[in-house]
């Protein structure tokens, strides 16, 4: 899917090195786990107990062995693992569940794309209306915001900084555009 | 001394065409020392098809000055010959067109325009030639092109306005001309956040901004100009004992140094809006012949700060005299900057004409810098000392209690002027004037607050203050150099302090500072010839005499009457003087007067920069189907259905136009089997043990008791009765469904079903999932639906009817264990099944369903078949759910539950809610068979006139049913399903059609459904 979106290789400048790197971040089972207002705690902890991470009750990531939970909202999370099939792993988080809470398969719903460089501050600022410094958006931040009419959702992994960003499919080839517009001034290498 | 003519001798004699023509002339009126411009970079120019010669660091303004081009413009209303008045973004008269063809830039301040190497230009607004102006015998015609001309002249006959009147004057009038090419270079926006946000790099500003980038605030230091420094540039004071030039580029050198610090340059911080939210445009390319590779022109910044501190500076104001928009007058200012920044004389020989101080430096600067100054006319009877010393001692004659009254030549060569009761003529080719300074308070009220009158300095000072912002230096009234530090400095400690950063102020900087005094002198009453107040609407005193006389007394009045501080400069040089020469008609003081509303943005921004990317295609996201790139390799033609992009319909070889195509692909579905991709439908995962209740609550029919594995259709209405959106839901176990909504009100349902769960009923124990995007989802329809289907299910599950009938719903695997959910349900009135995969299985899908379906024919289908058959099934869709309609409507008012309560519901029963006489949902088709249908037709009864008051409704869709052979149509007619049988005509009087048509059931095939459940 992605390598229809924007070729491999330098975009924009061509000179120097690249100002942003992307690249696609394939093999992931991606799911929603939504618990219901009186049972957050109890879906935290089951969570917790599966995966080794304390879901995050603020928007933020945290991550281990390969999967990450993104608090997306008051008992809700975005469940990334990798290298794991989704539909086994969307099974296996309802049984470990068991009614606690709601789990939705998104795995082919998201576009999920790790962005890195020396600009990749200045090319978001293009379209993230959030404030992204570090003092404000630390390693392990997350938002569920809006990129060109587009909404993401954004995680900082490390100090880099590098970002992660889950766009909806269907937008995909919008949103590389924008990327690829945005960050043309300092040059996007695309990595596969 | 500091520098003196380029070309000393006789330049008043040789100023003339002469010199002025030709490629390479010199630079007549360069200073030979002195100014902030590179002598070693000369850049090459062109204004009206002339080259000439200017600097790096000039603006065109100064080089054309350079150049001793004195005339740049004729004026909007009389085509008065004007030139170059200011040296800022307050210019009225100086307006250029840049650039030429597509990239053509009408409207330009020369004064602000940065010169560049190859720069074009040209006057606008004269014809044939600047020099000679066809128009300018308008000037004979000023009685009649006074105040309110527009209102009075032109009222009688009404028809005369749009033919005759309105082009007359549009030829007449204007400024400059769009290229009406498309805008080849790009925009964009991008948003910055900041602890401190200071607008102005000027004294105060670099002062506010050191002092908070020294505590390790985050700090943005905004300046309009090419080069940050403000009045350091071009007042030219001395601090500690270096220029404050030098002070300046210290200070900009020490604030780059700081990681968190962001000096933005050719930036204009233009709007204040809610939550310390600033718009500014930065001019990333304006000062290149063209944006450089992957650059923008303009980049519009959206601005969060936690506090500002507004360092904008003040705007010099004229005196108001007569003849004083002939070229050579100038703001005393703008010919202070032009010698000391620009190192150009504005002229061999100035007078200056002032009721302040600052005048008296800007004659000294000049004199300092070699410019020839003659004659200081101050309104003024005494003046300190101080002022008069260096000016005696320069030879300069001293007319003290005097004022200009007139003045002489094409390009000014003469003033005269009124001292002690006697007229005199004095020489003088250019003339300084200054009726003092105001403070720019733009920004301090764009969020609607009204600046205050301070005697003193004879100006309007800020007063209260949007949230988080101070004002430092010249526009908070402060004129003096030192005071403008000490300002800026406790501004941003005051501010940070409030955020918790301790700051302190630097060490006071030894500076001059000079008082400012002024004695408020606004026009002079004794003036021969019309006196201009706004030059560039060219409204004069006698127009707010007018004004006046006619009742228009209110400022508000005043500038919509005469236009006063309407042009693009928005009378940054004007207003003032305008409300002013009110106060003194109506007797009111000018407190009482007050300002017009200060609004955004502070200078024009082109529209470009707020469109940013978001031009052409890219107005808006396109969202693609997950079988979009198989759709093209198929050679499918596409549309725009709200921001998706969807096949429309497969035309195959040979196939002549689109309706050949439509009714192909409709025969083979009612005649064998076809797909179609409905992924762009809205799905909502809902789980939860109350999901039921949630459903039962907002659909109006019962959810509750619809058994696991059950698809059933649903209508939910609004609060206020109207139907808000359909589809099915199914039941895919006892505490989970699947919903689907229309395409188009996808993200409102799944919005509402959220208000619900938060606001309405948060006791509800039910999780909602957008899974829109998860799944692709393709209806397979047509009698060989389930053989295609058996092909690709994968063994062990029982597609029969008996097993899987009419409204079943179940998960399953696909072509070889893809995860898949299957829904016999059908749009088309086919037996039909939706099967959906995992979007990144999509064109597999698509694939294997071609592959399965081969033997029977198979074709895929578009929007336009998925309509047709849809018409000719009588579902409402987008045009019936258009807001207006309810269920009744619809002919679905049998579905809402009399033994449950559902959102709408008590609404729903308004009396014309249920007003039989409603429009509701019938079919039509014409009387001859053989017309065509168009959806928009009014309904009016056969024999009746077809006016409004006859209208019975009206035909909402319409198509050409291929499988009845002609036109049918459905549509809301009052009254409808009883009238079925009858005739009305639909009257279309847009595209002038009066068709007979007779009223059926909407469902024109298969009423019964037998083909559904098959």
């Amino acid at each position: 899917m992605f390598d229809k979106l924007l070729e491999p290789g330098r975009h924009g400048l061509a000179d120097g090195r690249a100002g942003v790197l992307v690249r696609p971040v394939e093999g992931l089972a991606i799911a929603t786990v939504t618990a219901g207002a009186k049972r957050i705690a109890a879906v935290a902890d089951t969570l917790e107990s599966r995966f080794g991470i304390k879901p995050p009750a603020r928007p933020a990531c945290r991550e281990r062995d390969g999967v990450s939970l993104v608090g997306t909202g008051p008992g809700r999370w975005l469940v990334l693992a990798s290298g794991q099939e989704s539909a086994g792993f969307e099974a296996g988080l309802c049984c470990a569940l068991d009614g606690l809470g709601a789990v939705t398969d998104q795995s082919d719903a998201l576009l999920v794309l790790e962005l890195a460089g020396p600009d990749v501050g200045r090319t978001l600022a293009k379209g993230v209306t959030l404030d992204l410094h570090a003092s404000v958006f630390p390693t392990g931040s997350a938002a569920v915001t809006v990129v060109n009419h587009i909404g993401v959702t954004l995680w900082q992994t490390d100090d880099a900084p590098t970002y992660r960003l889950a766009v909806p499919r269907s937008y995909a080839g919008s949103f590389m555009d924008w990327l690829a517009g945005s960050a043309a001034e300092f040059g996007l290498e695309t990595l596969s | 001394m500091s520098g003196e003519l380029a070309n000393p001798a006789g330049v008043l004699a040789r100023r003339g065409v002469e010199q002025r023509s030709g490629k390479g002339t010199a630079a007549v009126r360069r200073l030979a020392t002195g100014g902030l411009v590179d002598r070693t970079r000369p850049l090459e120019f062109e204004f009206d098809g002339r080259r000439y010669t200017g600097l790096a660091g000039d603006t065109l303004a100064s080089a054309l000055l350079a150049n001793d081009v004195r005339l740049v413009g004729r004026s909007f209303k009389y085509h008065r010959p004007r030139g170059i008045f200011s040296a800022g973004c307050d210019e009225p008269n100086a307006l250029v067109e840049l650039r030429t063809g597509a990239r053509t830039e009408p409207n330009t301040r020369a004064t602000t325009v940065e010169l560049y190497d190859r720069l074009t230009a040209s006057s606008q607004n004269r014809w044939p030639s600047l020099d000679f102006d066809v128009l300018s015998v308008n000037r004979f015609a000023a009685p009649l092109l006074g105040a309110g001309f527009y209102y009075k002249t032109f009222m009688w006959p009404a028809s005369f306005w749009e033919k005759v009147y309105e082009p007359l004057i549009r030829r007449a009038a204007g400024l400059g001309r769009a290229s009406g090419q498309s805008d080849p270079d790009a925009y964009e926006k991008s948003h910055a956040f900041c602890d401190l946000l200071v607008i102005g790099a000027g004294p105060a500003g670099l002062m506010a901004a050191l002092t908070a980038a020294r505590a390790g605030a985050r700090v943005i230091l905004a300046d309009e100009g090419f080069r940050m420094g403000g009045s350091l540039l071009s007042d030219n004071p001395v601090i500690g004992d270096r220029p404050g030039s030098d002070w300046a580029a210290q200070a900009i050198a020490e604030l780059k140094s700081f990681p968190d610090v962001t000096l933005m340059a050719r930036t204009t911080v233009f709007g204040v809006y809610d939550g310390g939210t600033y718009g500014a445009v930065e001019r990333v390319a304006d000062h290149l012949p063209s944006p450089p590779p992957f650059l923008p022109r303009q980049r519009l910044w959206h601005i969060v700060a936690k506090r500002t501190v507004l360092a904008a500076g003040a705007t010099e104001r004229p005196i108001v005299f007569g003849g004083n928009d002939r070229p050579g007058v100038m703001l005393a200012g703008a010919v202070r900057t032009y010698a000391n920044r620009y190192a150009v004389a504005a002229g061999a020989d100035v007078a200056v004409f002032a009721n302040n101080d600052s005048a008296w430096r800007a004659a000294r600067d000049l004199v300092r810098a070699g410019v020839a100054v003659r004659t200081m006319i101050d309104v003024r009877d005494t003046v300190d000392p101080a002022l008069l010393a260096p000016l005696k001692d320069a030879g300069v004659r001293i007319l003290l209690g005097s004022r200009v009254v007139g003045t002489s030549g094409k390009r000014l060569h003469g003033i005269e002027v009124l001292t002690g009761g006697h007229r005199s003529s004095i020489a003088a080719d250019t003339l300084a004037v200054s009726g003092g300074w105001s403070p720019n308070v733009n920004l301090t009220c764009h969020l609607g607050n009204r600046p205050a009158w301070n005697e003193d300095i004879a100006a309007f000072v800020p007063d209260k203050l949007p949230p988080g912002m101070a004002v430092a230096g010249a526009a908070n009234g402060r004129f003096g150099l030192a005071d403008c530090f000490a300002g800026g400095a406790s501004a941003a400690v005051a501010a940070l302090e409030e955020l918790g950063i301790a700051a302190t102020a630097p060490a006071l900087l030894r500076a001059e500072d000079e008082p400012y005094r002024i004695g408020a002198f606004w026009h002079v009453a004794e003036s021969r010839g019309p006196a201009f107040v706004d030059q560039q609407n060219d409204v004069t005193v006698k127009d707010i005499g007018i004004a006046h006389r006619e009742g228009f007394r209110a400022v508000e009045h005043l500038k919509r009457y005469t236009t006063l501080g309407m042009a693009t400069d928005q009378g940054k040089t004007s207003n003032m003087i305008g409300l002013a020469i009110m106060a003194e008609l109506t007797g009111k003081g000018i407190p009482q007067t007050g300002t017009t509303i200060f609004r955004a943005p502070y200078t024009p921004v082109t529209i470009g920069a707020f469109a940013g990317h978001h031009r052409g295609k890219e107005f808006r996201p396109t969202r693609l189907t997950p079988t979009q790139g198989w759709a093209e390799r198929q050679g499918a033609v596409f549309i725009e259905t709200g921001a998706w992009l969807r096949a429309q319909y497969y035309p195959k070889p040979g196939e002549s136009d689109w309706q050949e195509t439509v009714n192909r692909e409709v025969r083979t579905v009612r005649s064998g089997v076809g797909f179609c991709d409905v992924s762009t439908l809205g799905k909502i995962d809902i789980q939860g043990p109350d999901a039921g209740i949630l459903l039962d609550r907002v659909y109006i029919n019962t959810w509750s008791t619809l058994g696991v594995g059950k698809a059933r259709y649903g209508v939910m209405l609004r609060e206020d009765g109207m139907v808000m959106d359909d589809g099915t839901t199914s039941r895919l176990g006892p505490c989970h469904f699947i919903m689907t909504t229309t395409t188009a009100n996808a993200a409102k349902v799944y919005q509402h079903l959220e208000f619900c769960l938060q606001v309405l009923w948060p006791e509800l124990d039910v999780q909602l999932a957008s899974v829109s995007e998860q799944w692709a989802q393709l209806s397979v329809a047509g009698p060989k639906a389930r053989e295609t289907l058996a092909r690709i299910v994968d063994p062990g599950f029982d597609l029969s009817n008996e097993a899987f009938p009419f409204m079943s719903a179940a998960g399953l695997t696909v072509i070889g264990g893809v995860q898949a959910r299957l829904f016999r349900i059908s749009f088309s009135g086919e037996l039909a099944y939706e099967i959906a995969v995992p979007a990144g299985q999509g064109e597999r899908l698509a694939e294997a369903l071609m592959t399965a379906g081969a033997e029977f024919g198979i074709t895929p289908y578009g929007t336009e078949a998925l309509g047709v058959m849809r018409i000719e099934k009588g579902h409402a869709a987008g045009s019936e759910l258009n807001g207006l309609t309810t269920a009744q409507d619809l002919g679905l008012g049998r579905m809402m539950s009399k033994k449950k309560d559902f959102i709408g519901r008590m609404m729903s029963q308004r009396p014309g809610l249920t007003d039989p006489k409603r429009p509701a949902l019938v079919g039509l088709r014409p009387v001859d068979r053989s017309a065509r249908l168009r959806a928009g037709a009014h309904f009016i009864p056969v024999g009746a006139d077809a006016i409004a008051a006859n209208d019975q409704g009206h035909m909402t869709s319409t198509a050409y049913s291929p499988s009845l052979g002609h036109s049918i149509g459905l549509g809301l007619l009052s009254c409808g399903p009883s009238r079925i049988g009858e005739r009305v005509r639909a009257v279309d009087p847009v595209r002038g059609a009066d068709t007979e048509v007779e009223i059926c059931n909407p469902v024109f095939i298969d009423p019964q459904g037998d083909k559904l459940r098959v």
